[in-house]
This record gives structure tokens, sequence and C-alpha cells, in this order.
């Protein structure tokens, strides 16, 4: 199998000082789902901003060969799609179409081709309707699923997810993991949700502290109850 | 949440909600230049104006309470201005302060009319097939898109002060805790821009603004 994300030895403090994380190691292959646990603080955001460049410890992420460096950027970017935590920070456009044709737009795709993007990434979260629908009118839920629609419309081959499922209603949550499983992208999914990540993932890491506690496959770490209760997930 | 949108009534059916945006926004700025450039002492002119405004303002069905109110806002602000203005010019000062006050007045009630008859997101789309530069099209629809998410945080802030205040504060506390929560608003504002422009890089944004077509 081909190794997809590779990240050695990764480190990173935040401007203020705050050491964040702490000598990660990861690997990742074509396909995987990996899901990230771990409490607040222990460093979920800050390893995810790392896959596309947005931050950058010290060179030491690989996406599919490539170093994640400035001259690889533009590159890394449409095959990574990463998704915020926060649905605000994800939808800056005025209109839901705006938002969503904005990564094809910059990839310089013509109008046709965008307006069949839309459609498709608007149709998976079954958000069609919502087109010309202004974002600030949306519930909080409806924002979070045309969140993921705008990375969908740019076709990635890494779909990375910051808490996707705060705050959807149970039909939309269940109709997102049922969405999630389908389809075969390679996906990271920062979550505190351990029953999604139970059932869509197959491999677990368990953050702490800014460092990768344990990373196995999702029936390991799910069998091992100490680790659990060490980090006050079970 | 329970704030007026500036394009609350912009989804009505009317025959000004239905022109072509681009003819609506030439003509109001052809307006707004006639009302600017007429002699601040031409009242006839004015009263013409006005009534020319008042006929749309009933064509339209956007209730008139609603258009008042937003004009009637941003009269402070253009007074503040022109009170110094008697101040300035020893004879005709006064006719000068009510030209202008007039003239702002008849502006912003244009401006009014065209934000309430044109979805805002549709009237940005007219301007960029006007070649407004496009730099100005995404600040506005920035200030359109993040106005309201600032004036959810700033109610959401004002709650949990009030909810925690217990009832008992004097003036002195209000302006005190009012200049903290302005403080923390311009500090959430900072870096909720900076996560902005981190997911529009995400998303291919390279500095350079790409529209459709
Ligand atoms: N912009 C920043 N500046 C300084 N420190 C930060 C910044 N962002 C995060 N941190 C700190 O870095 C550490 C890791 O934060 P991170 O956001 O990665 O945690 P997380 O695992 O995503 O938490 P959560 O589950 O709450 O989302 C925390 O101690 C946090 O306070
Ligand atoms: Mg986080």
């Amino acid at each position: 199998m081909e190794k997809i994300i590779e990240i050695k030895n990764l480190s990173y403090s935040y401007p203020d000082g705050t050491a964040a994380l702490d000598n990660v190691n990861l690997s990742v292959f074509m396909g995987d789902c990996v899901g990230i646990l771990g409490p607040n603080g222990a460093g979920k955001t800050t390893l995810l901003l790392h896959l596309n460049g947005i931050l950058n410890g010290n060179s030491s992420v690989k996406i599919g060969g490539l170093t994640v460096d400035e001259k690889n950027l533009s590159v890394i970017r449409s095959k990574v799609g990463l998704v915020f935590q926060d649905p605000d920070d994800q939808l800056f456009m005025p209109t839901v179409f705006d938002d969503v044709a904005f990564g094809p737009v910059n990839m310089d795709m013509g109008t046709g081709e965008v307006q069949k993007r839309v459609d498709g990434a608007l149709d998976s979260v079954d958000m069609k309707e919502y087109k010309e629908r202004i974002s600030h009118h949306l519930s909080y839920g409806e924002k979070k699923r045309i969140s993921l629609a705008t990375v969908l419309s740019m076709n990635p081959e890494i779909l990375v997810l910051d808490e996707p499922t705060g705050n959807l209603d149970p039909k939309h949550r269940k109709e997102f993991i049922k969405f999630l499983s389908a389809t075969d992208i390679t996906k990271i999914i920062a979550s505190h949700d351990i029953d999604m990540v139970k059932s869509i993932c197959n491999k677990v890491a368990i953050m702490d502290k800014g460092s990768i506690a344990a990373f196995d496959t999702k029936e390991n770490i799910f069998k091992n109850k100490d680790l659990l209760k060490l980090h006050s997930l079970y | 949440m329970q704030h007026s949108y500036i394009d609350k009534y912009a989804g009505l059916d009317s025959f000004l909600h239905g022109l072509d945006p681009r003819a609506k926004v030439i003509v109001s700025f052809i307006f707004i230049f006639a009302v600017v450039l007429s002699n601040p002492t031409a009242y006839l002119s004015f009263a013409l104006y006005g009534l020319a405004l008042l006929i749309l303002l009933a064509v339209s069905k956007v209730p008139s309470s609603f258009v008042f109110k937003k004009t009637l806002i941003v009269i402070p602000f253009v007074a503040l201005v022109a009170l110094s203005i008697p101040f300035m010019k020893g004879k005709d000062g006064l006719a000068l302060f009510t030209g202008i006050l007039i003239k702002s007045y008849l502006s912003i009630f244009c401006m009014t009319m065209l934000t309430s008859t044109t979805k805002f997101p549709r009237l940005l789309k007219a301007m960029e097939r006007m070649k407004v530069p496009s730099i100005f099209i995404m600040i506005m629809s920035f200030m359109y898109r993040y106005l309201f998410v600032l004036i959810d945080e700033f109610h959401r802030m004002q709650r949990a002060r009030d909810s925690r205040s217990l009832g008992r504060v004097g003036r002195w506390d209000t302006v005190k805790v009012l200049s903290n929560i302005i403080g923390v608003l311009f500090v959430r504002s900072y870096e909720r821009a900076e996560r902005v422009y981190l997911s529009m890089c995400s998303r291919g944004f390279n500095g350079e603004i790409k529209t459709l077509d």
C-alpha cells in the first residue's frame, strides 16, 4: 500500500510559546480513515493545520511523497481538503454557492465545470436547495454540512476534518456518517464523537499533551480499556 | 438572532425588486450625484427628489417604518459632522448646514431604497459585471458576511454579562464593562480575520482574486 501522509518528528510551538506538538510521528496509507481522539487542548487542531501547510513546524510532513513547504503549497492544497472546526471561519462568502465555488474557481476551472462541482458537492451533503441562500442566515448544523461541501467540490485526495459532527442533529449526523463511510477518500478526523470514530475509522490515534500516546487499529485501541481510561476517553 | 438585516426586505416581489440590479446601481449613483451637486438652498428640487423617493417607496412595498428607521440611524453621525459648519462660515453657515443635512438624508434614503430592493449578493454581482475593482467587491462581501457574526458575538457577550451582573449595574460599571467588551471584540475579530485568511488559503487562494466567467 502507498503511504500518503508521513509525519516524522514533528514539534510545534505557537508564537506565544505554547508548546502544542511534541515529536509527533504518524503514517497514513491510501484509503485509511484515521480518527484522532484526545482531550481539549491535546493538539489535534494544531496537528491538522500542519497537513496542508497552514502551520509549518520543521518541514517534517510529507503528503504523497511531497514535502509540505512553500514551493509545493498549491499542489498540496488542491490534494488536501481541510475543514475548520468553526463554520464561520470556513464560510466567508456571501452566498452558499459562492462559498462552494471558491475552491474550484481558484483551481481555474471553467464555468460549466464549476457549476457541476458545486451541484455534486451540495448534493452529497443534502443541501442542494440551499445554493442561493445567504450563509449567515443558516443554522449551525447547516453551516457544518456546507463547510464539508466547500472542500468536496475541490475533489480532494485527502479529507481532513476537525470536529465534523459537532452540533449536528441525529438524522444528519447519521447521514453524515453514512456519507463518510461510503467515500473511499483517505480521511483524517479529529473528534470527541467516539461513536462516530468507532463506526467509520479503521485506525485510531490518541493524542494527549501534544504527542501521540497510541496509534493502532480501531479494534486494538478500543479493546485496551486501561489506555482509554488513562486518557479520559472511557 | 434578533438584529434586522440590511437587506431584510430584498426578497419581496415588486416592480422595483425585479429591475436589473445594474440599472438600479447606475440610477442611484446618478441620483446621489444630482443631489450632492445641487445648490444647498435649492429647496424646491430637494422637495421633488424627496417626492420621487417616496413614490418609489410606495411602489416597492417595503414597509416605510423600516426605511425611515434605517435612514434615521445614520443621521446622528452626519449631524455631528455638519454641526461644525455653522461655526466655520460667517454668513450663510446655517443655510449650508441645513443643505448638507437634507442632501445626506436624501442620499441615505436612496441607498436604503437600493439595498432594501436588491439582495446584497446580487448587488455585488452587478457591480462585478460593471467592472468595479474586485478588491473593493471582496471587501464589501466580507463586510456583509462578518458584520452579522460580529453583531451576534456582541449580543452574546452582552447577554453573558447581563446574566452574571444580577441586575445591579451602575452607569459607570456599564461603561467599564462595555469598553471591555469592545476590546475583546476587537481581539476576536482580529483572530477571526486570521483564521478566515487561512481558510481561504486552504482552498487555493494565493492573493489573486478570481471570479466566475
Ligand atoms: N493560536 C494559538 N496561540 C497560542 N496557543 C494556541 C493557539 N491555538 C492553540 N493553542 C494552544 O495549543 C494547544 C493545543 O491546541 P489545539 O487547538 O490543537 O487543541 P485541540 O486538541 O484541537 O483541542 P479541542 O478538542 O478543544 O479542539 C492548547 O494548549 C492551546 O491552548
Ligand atoms: Mg480543536
